[in-house]
């Protein structure tokens, strides 16, 4: 009983804590890392900023949006395979509703919060994220595709490590990969954005309101990076067992994984091909290319 | 299918539209709607639900050409339980929405109304009665129905962006066809209770906006709300039917692609929708929980106790294919998390301040017109037509470019990648 169910679940949640106390150093990877290795002089992570939000929220609440994001986050934190593919909450792992979850609560955070009387300039910039959200949909539906179709009965993520494991499919890695690149070039990390009158005017609400947004962001763009890392690298994911080098080896396959989304993120920023469409579509035919062939190749 | 029979299924599919023709604001149109989804859902006879269909379209306010009805109708008559009858019909029913609204109709067409919901029970239902025969053919046809509908949105001519999910329901029973024809039971099973999920959804969001004011957020395609589940079953009863069935790859795939096409369509009619104020009241939130929780428990304990699953596990919806949406640990993690950490005070909840939502439109809406870089394309298909009727060599040929290159071997390499991923579709679709 208690090693059944009991463990798992005590599993997720450690992970879930795991992920969360990591977080400003992920943060401060994704958003600053870029401009260090592009030469500027950036601060450090911002741990202490980091607990003194997390207090703010225990004690003020948050609005119904903001909520919604951060239960997005959460649930993803909860229910990705970190370490293992196989925990308490795994089940919830699947692709399409996690990512639809985080793409509504990046829209549900209104891109840090835009007041009213925003700029135009930001105006444009939530348009362009609602855009970039109806594209990831579609994207996800297509990676839904490539899984149900190269690997069937597979349950989530953790049904197609469990079948990667016993079946190599040929070709469902690379699409994965390519998929998820799409989706990192359709979405990109949040960004701040300039807000409009309501803040300048300087009611207490809403600099509240812009604190939790930022807040709620950084693990929104946390979640959103361990979901795209986890859907297109599922083949280094580990399955650890009673054996220490099993662990070790999960441990360097979540290491490796996060490197390389990193990685690709900070390349994508440098070049400045964020939210590129062209990009994202030839990630796109890539991917079916790649599957089609690897279907074709067995 | 054995626990769903014939009858049972159509049943469910009326009682929706049922339900919104008798709440209809328009007495006389209520009455007519109502008839009309009576006669064709619980009346097996093809005679008289022609009967009832021909008096909706000529009283009602679709404005199809009357030889068009007289044709779809006496074809229904004739070709009872044939795929034809639909064929001809679904387009009668769509008619507005399809060639655009005119002023007169577009009253009459307003989602106060019980138009759209009874015309998607209706279409759902026809659809039901013709495509077992030919379940291909019925669901390209939805499919078909639903690329013109989005494509007169984005176009701008249905200025309701959420008028296109009126063909959901239908390409799910058309795919639920699909599935019973080729004996996946549990698909076929599944996607008929997404359709009758999606046209409670329809009814519900055409009530008035003063009883119930949150309807619009339930057919968003967020997971908790109800659109998502839509969504997710029918992508996965679509795939199922893509892997387990022979022949149905490439449709299958096609049908799923549609339905993230509509979702997105539900977002954006989310997204233009206005808010009312930055605080709900505890009643309006208390009643969007009530139906989500009613709907998702009445999902779990049918598809595990009416229907028989046995391999679903605890609390979950299945589409058919192996995976299986954790319905009951997302809603208590959703309800936990919101009792603990949402700001509540004076009988109201508080939703947010800001823009969310962005104003105006986010795709720039226009009418059809060939772009410019398709136009040359189109120019050099033409040079390319002209060259093989001219490839005997006489003086035009030598002008054009691709009558060179294509002597040459064909050393670039855009045309190679071209001929490459031609040839991986076509070993792809034949697998």
């Amino acid at each position: 009983m208690i090693s059944a169910y009991v463990l798992p679940i005590i599993y997720s949640v450690m992970q879930c804590v795991v992920f969360v106390v990591c977080l400003p150093w992920l943060q401060w990877c994704l958003r600053d890392a870029p401009r260090w290795v592009a030469g500027e002089a950036v601060a450090g992570p911002q741990w202490g900023a980091f607990w003194r939000s997390w207090r703010m929220v225990w004690r003020k609440r948050l609005s119904i949006m903001h909520a919604f994001a951060l239960a997005a986050a959460c649930v993803s934190f909860l229910s990705l395979p970190m370490l293992s593919s196989v925990h308490g909450f795994s089940g919830m792992a699947d692709p399409l509703f996690l990512g639809s979850f985080l793409l509504a609560g990046r829209l549900a955070l209104g891109v840090w919060g835009v007041w009213f009387g925003a700029p135009q300039v930001s105006a444009v910039a939530l348009r362009r994220e609602w855009r970039g959200a109806g594209l990831g949909l579609i994207i996800l539906g297509v990676i839904e595709a490539l899984i149900a179709l190269t690997a069937p009965g597979s349950d989530g993520l953790a049904g197609l490590c469990a079948n990667l494991q016993v079946e190599p499919v040929p070709g469902l890695e690379g699409a994965l990969a390519c998929a998820a690149m799409a989706l990192a070039v359709v979405c990109p990390p949040l960004r701040a954005m300039s807000p409009g009158r309501g803040l300048l005017e300087g009611a207490s609400m809403l600099r509240l309101e812009a604190d939790m947004a930022r807040h709620v962001a950084v693990l929104l763009d946390g979640a959103w990076l361990l979901l795209l890392v986890d859907l297109g690298l599922p083949g280094l994911i580990g399955q650890p067992d009673g054996n220490v080098w099993s662990w070790g080896a999960a441990l360097l396959g979540a290491a490796v994984r996060l490197g390389l989304g990193l990685g690709v993120f900070a390349v994508l920023r440098l070049t400045q091909q964020e939210r590129s469409g062209r990009i994202a579509i030839l990630f796109i035919g890539m991917a079916l290319l790649l599957a089609l062939s690897g279907r074709a190749a067995t | 299918m054995d626990f769903i029979t014939r009858d049972a299924v159509s049943y469910c599919l009326a009682v929706p539209g049922v339900c919104a023709a008798l709440g209809d604001v328009r007495r006389a149109r209520g009455v007519l709607l109502l008839l009309c989804v009576v006669g064709v859902g619980l009346l097996t006879s093809p005679l008289l639900a022609a009967l009832l269909l021909g008096i909706v379209t000529a009283f009602g306010a679709s404005g199809a050409p009357p030889w068009w009805q007289v044709i779809a109708l006496v074809l229904l008559v004739l070709l009872p339980g044939q795929v034809w009858g639909c064929v001809a019909v679904l387009p009668v029913l769509f008619w507005p929405w399809l060639v655009g609204e005119k002023a007169t109709t577009r009253a009459a067409l307003s989602r106060e109304g019980s138009v759209a919901p009874c015309m998607a029970a209706l279409a759902a239902l026809v659809v039901w009665h013709g495509a077992a025969s030919a379940p291909l053919c019925a669901v390209l046809l939805c499919c078909a129905m639903a690329v013109l509908l989005v494509l007169r949105t984005v176009q701008g001519v249905v200025t309701d962006f959420a008028a296109a999910g009126m063909v959901r329901p239908a390409l799910l029973v058309a795919l639920a066809a699909a599935a019973q024809h080729e004996g996946l039971d549990t698909a076929g099973q599944g996607a008929i209770i997404a359709a009758v999920l999606d046209l409670a959804v329809q009814w519900l969001r055409s009530w008035p906006v003063q009883s119930l004011s949150v309807a619009y957020a339930l057919s968003a395609p967020f997971p908790p709300m109800p659109g998502f589940i839509v969504l997710w079953v029918g992508v996965h009863a679509a795939l199922n039917l893509a892997a387990a069935a022979s022949g149905w790859a490439v449709p299958a795939v096609f049908c799923a692609l549609i339905l993230g096409a509509l979702a997105v369509l539900e977002l954006w009619h989310v997204c233009r929708t206005p808010r009312q104020s930055d605080a709900v009241s505890m009643v309006e939130v208390g009643k969007a929980a009530g139906l989500l929780i009613g709907l998702t428990a009445a999902l779990v304990l049918i598809q595990k106790y009416v229907l028989g699953g046995n391999g679903v596990p605890f609390a979950s919806f299945g589409g058919g294919d192996g995976a299986f949406l954790r319905l009951g640990s997302i809603a208590l993690f959703l309800c936990l998390f919101y009792w603990v950490i949402v700001r509540r005070g004076g009988g109201q909840t508080f939703l947010g301040h800001g823009l969310v939502f962005p104003r105006g439109t986010i795709f720039s809406l226009r009418r059809y017109t060939v772009p410019w870089a398709w136009r040359r394309y189109i120019v050099v298909m033409r040079k390319v037509v002209r060259d093989v009727a001219l490839l005997g060599g006489r003086g035009g040929a030598r002008l054009s470019s691709v009558g060179p290159a294509l002597r040459e071997g064909g050393a670039s390499l855009g045309w190679w990648l071209v001929v490459l991923a031609t040839i991986l579709a076509v070993l792809g679709a034949q697998s």
